[in-house]
């Protein structure tokens, strides 16, 4: 098993997050700095996003991933569903 | 207003100035102020701890200002916020432990220095509203966090860090 594939299950047996993710994107590389680590976007509904709500799942996810692969540096994000068509 | 606090509105400014369509010129320099907003909050700090005095001193201030390193400051923020400080700064906090806001304040700089970089050089990637706001969110609570912590040996000590890094990592 993959260590994104690791952490994608990690992140997807979550349970109490506030609030529902409709998917999580994960990429595994080096960052700016030639480090080794995972980016994690939470993918949610328009209303459900507020700072709280994304500091909470960042928390979880960053925790989650740590757990699976301690030496990736998690970088988390957050979007939701419908943003990407919005994109300019 | 301080530039710190000014970028930290401004990131938040470009993230909704667009309230349909944002561009991504907006947001990718919301990204950039919000990660500068840390960064000069930080610096500045350091350089007003260690060069106190009136408008005289200020010459020497933008002196250090201008010694930071971006990388080393990260260095120094990954080692702050996992708690694994090398032994020379060890030294320095000695049984004292790493407050959860310094470390949290830690994270947020690498974090945001990485999708500063990507605003910056990374043409293929799609910046989204929610994803800017995020950036801006933690950065706002890294200030919130740092004014908790500011006044302790370990906000000194990972002050010194971020100045002085350089020198140290080459003993």
């Amino acid at each position: 098993m993959s260590t994104a594939t690791a952490i994608r299950n990690a992140l997807e047996s979550l349970s109490g997050l506030p609030a529902p993710i409709y998917a999580w994107e994960i990429t595994e590389g080096l960052d700016s700095t030639d480090d080794p680590a995972v980016w994690i976007c939470a993918v949610i509904a328009e209303e459900t996003f507020n700072p709280e709500t994304y500091r909470a799942l960042a928390d979880e996810a960053r925790a989650a991933s740590r757990d699976v692969a301690p030496d990736l540096w998690p970088y988390v994000s957050i979007r939701s569903v419908g943003e990407m068509d919005t994109a300019t | 207003m301080t530039l710190h606090g000014d970028l930290l509105e401004q990131a938040l400014h470009l993230a909704t100035r667009e309230p349909k369509r944002p561009k991504q010129a907006s947001l990718r320099r919301s990204v950039s102020a919000s990660y500068y907003a840390l960064f000069h909050l930080l610096v500045d700090a350091g350089v007003r701890r260690f060069v106190s005095g009136d408008s005289g001193r200020e010459p020497l201030r933008h002196v250090l200002r201008r010694t930071v390193i971006h990388s080393h400051m990260k260095e120094v923020a990954v080692q702050f916020a996992g708690g694994t400080l090398k032994d020379r700064l060890k030294a320095a906090i000695g049984p004292l432990a790493i407050q959860t806001e310094l470390r949290d304040v830690a994270r947020t700089f690498a974090d945001l220095q990485d999708h500063r970089h990507a605003a910056d050089y990374d043409l293929a990637r799609t910046f989204t509203r929610f994803e800017v706001l995020g950036y801006q969110a933690d950065a706002q609570e890294a200030f919130n966090d740092w004014a908790e912590v500011q006044r302790s040996l370990q906000a000194d000590t990972f002050l010194v860090a971020l100045l002085a890094y350089g020198g140290l990592r080459a003993r």
